[in-house]
């Protein structure tokens, strides 16, 4: 307790050292918090757009698809998927349940003929999947209000180009069907999209399941995407499904989103190194701040450091006194820290600010800054434990001094 | 017979001032008994300092042997002198040297928290010891708020509470006007006749005459010992 009083008092010493030592952790810190915080809201975003879009919490697969490499198209899709979707809208927290396909194909205005990657989707339940997550879901309109007329699809922006079709115009989509023969089908361009992705619209064509299964030929669907009314229910709906199948004996494989989007791990992990490397300057910033205090303090207490040494405090003691100061150094500048950091996020969130697309992507986002104890109080703990070692290297000084040259510093 | 709380027995200290061995002490042999109040007396550069660090066990002689009561310390044995400092011997500095950050009560508390004293015990030592000392008004002033001879009286306030063997004082009324440091040798004196030991350097002579017993150093050599028992 006395040794805890000795470096908490001692701090106050010399208030203005102590000052600017606490804004450079302050500032250091608090900034590393901003990055962190705009970090994990453009992975939030990530997350709940690829989820919201792509993936959907789980997706439903027949085991076989899984187990065996496919020789036509749908070979192991899901043929009894009207009855597993029925039992899942079911379920509590299940707020979406719908088909997907992908095909790939060769897609002709005529004239031209290029490769396409196809979507074939419930357009309703699409857009019903965006709007779960700040999106109008838009794109779609265009298919639900044709997809009973005629046959339809949307070509990505890049491909219409390409076409040099527009919205009112055919093409013709040809691919293999389930039993192995060519298929070609004239559909209605009704409208054009952006995904996101420029080099994804360069090939991309949305086309309503309906038409897809005549092209195909089947009434199977590769699979059924999940989504739940909250990310965090995944893990307990996963179980859950996979029970269920296994009680009514459905040979089906579920997985989680994140088993089914590589690209947002590899953001995640680019994001991961980034704040890392951040992270390990504003470190070595701190460090070396406390660190030159805490040497600077000793120096100046040469004489009492030797008069606590005579009267019979250990040199352990002695160590743990400065350790304790940069403790209190750490605690204050990390409190400090979290302060500043909440304060300034939360600012620049108030401002509204948008920034440009970030490359390869079409659409400007919000600059928002997240404020969360998962990030929070690692850093504090982090920033607390970095001055108590940066503390303790100085203060390891106090085992080499002689008593009587401490005694005799001027 | 009288009892030896510490024993020098040819001890010779000297520090390096370059590549060159400067003496310090010249095999010394001297006794300090229960009771005394013994004044280590000398010019500058006599080893005066020098004799009281090494009583004082926060250095160390080059050769010979230091007993303290029972315990022999010297030759490497130093491993537990921090604790021999802390249980058995007090310090009376020059200038002082109080913890600034702590106030008059806690200064003096220091030592006893050192040697675990129970937090009841401490405030009755402190207390009593700070009234002895003419302090107890100003337990809660930091040592920048005192005099020079309110210093003083702190650091032998902290010295003493912990009823130690030995009490060390050097040069204690140095940095003092004569009136304070005459105020503050007659309070050693008046502990010494409670029973505490005390061993303190001066080269002024009106403090070197209040001395029971005085060692008089010469370029780091016992000149002469005097014993003056009839002073009391």
């Amino acid at each position: 307790m006395t040794f805890l009083k000795l470096g908490f008092r001692s701090l106050f010493r010399q208030k203005r050292r102590t000052t600017l030592t606490l804004v450079v952790i302050t500032f250091g810190v608090g900034c590393l918090l901003l990055t962190m915080g705009h970090t994990a809201f453009v992975e939030w975003g990530l997350k709940e757009s690829t989820i919201h879009s792509e993936t959907g919490h789980l997706q439903i697969f027949n085991t076989a698809y899984f187990e065996n490499e496919e020789d036509l198209i749908l070979e192991h899709g899901l043929h009894n998927h009207a009855v597993i979707e029925s039992a899942l809208n079911q379920m509590l927290d299940v707020q979406l349940v719908q088909a997907r396909t992908n095909l790939m194909g060769l897609i002709s205005n005529g004239d031209k003929s290029v490769a396409f990657v196809g979507q074939a989707v419930e357009p309703e339940k699409e857009k019903q999947l965006r709007m779960m997550f700040f999106s109008s879901g838009a794109s779609f309109d265009s298919l639900i209000a044709y997809q009973q007329e005629e046959d339809c699809v949307i070509l990505g922006k890049g491909l219409a180009e390409s076409l040099k079709v527009e919205p009112g115009d055919w093409v013709t989509l040809m691919t293999n069907t389930a039993d192995g023969a060519l298929n070609a089908i004239d559909v209605k361009v009704v409208d054009t999209v952006q995904s996101g992705s420029s080099e994804l619209d360069k090939r991309l064509v949305r086309i309503p399941m309906r038409t897809a299964g005549m092209l195909l030929n089947s009434d199977k669907v590769e699979k059924l995407l999940v989504t739940l009314d909250d990310t965090e229910k995944t893990e307990a709906m996963y179980e859950k499904i996979t029970d269920w199948a296994r009680r009514n004996n459905y040979s089906i494989t579920v997985r989680r989103w994140y088993e089914q989007t590589r690209y947002y791990h590899q953001v995640r992990q680019f994001f991961f190194q980034i704040t890392g490397f951040i992270s390990i300057i504003l470190f070595i910033i701190v460090f070396f701040s406390t660190s030159n205090t805490i040497m600077m303090s000793i120096v100046e207490r040469t004489r009492e450091i030797g008069t606590l040494l005579s009267v019979g405090t250990s040199r352990f003691q002695t160590i743990k006194m400065f350790a304790f100061e940069g403790l209190f150094l750490g605690l204050i500048g990390g409190l400090l820290s979290i302060a500043f950091g909440y304060v300034l996020s939360n600012g620049i969130n108030s401002l509204n600010i948008t920034l440009p697309p970030p490359p390869g992507m079409l659409n400007e986002y919000q600059l928002s800054v997240r404020t969360e104890a998962v990030f929070y109080i690692p850093v504090f703990i982090v920033t607390v434990a970095v001055t108590i070692v940066s503390s303790l290297l100085p203060a390891m000084r106090v085992t080499r001094m002689k008593i009587v040259d401490a005694l005799g510093h001027i | 017979m009288r009892y030896a709380q510490i024993r020098f027995e040819q001890v010779s200290k000297s520090y390096k001032l370059g590549k060159t061995d400067i003496p310090a002490l010249r095999n010394v042999s001297l006794e300090v008994h229960k009771g005394d109040f013994l004044v280590i007396a000398g010019p500058s550069g006599s080893g005066k300092t020098t004799l009281l660090n090494l009583i004082g066990l926060i250095d160390r002689p080059d050769s010979g042997t230091i007993t303290l009561g029972d315990t022999t310390v010297s030759n490497g044995a130093f491993a537990s002198a921090s604790a021999l400092r802390r249980d058995r011997l007090g310090y009376v500095f020059q200038t002082f040297n109080l913890i600034p950050v702590l106030n008059v009560y806690e200064n003096v508390e220091y030592p006893l928290i050192l040697q675990g004293v129970e937090k009841y015990r401490r405030k009755e030592l402190v207390h009593q010891m700070l009234k002895k000392t003419g302090l107890y008004s100003r337990m809660k002033h930091k040592p920048r708020e005192l005099s020079g001879g309110q210093r003083q009286r702190v650091s032998i306030a902290r010295a003493v509470v912990k009823n130690p063997d030995i009490v060390l004082a050097d040069e204690p009324t140095a940095n003092l006007d004569s009136g304070t440091g005459k105020e503050i040798l007659s309070l050693m004196q008046e502990l010494n006749e409670e029973g505490i030991t005390f061993v303190f350097s001066s080269h002024d002579p009106v403090i070197i005459e209040k001395g029971r017993r005085v060692v008089k150093l010469h370029d780091g050599c016992i000149q002469t010992i005097e014993e003056r028992e009839e002073q009391q």
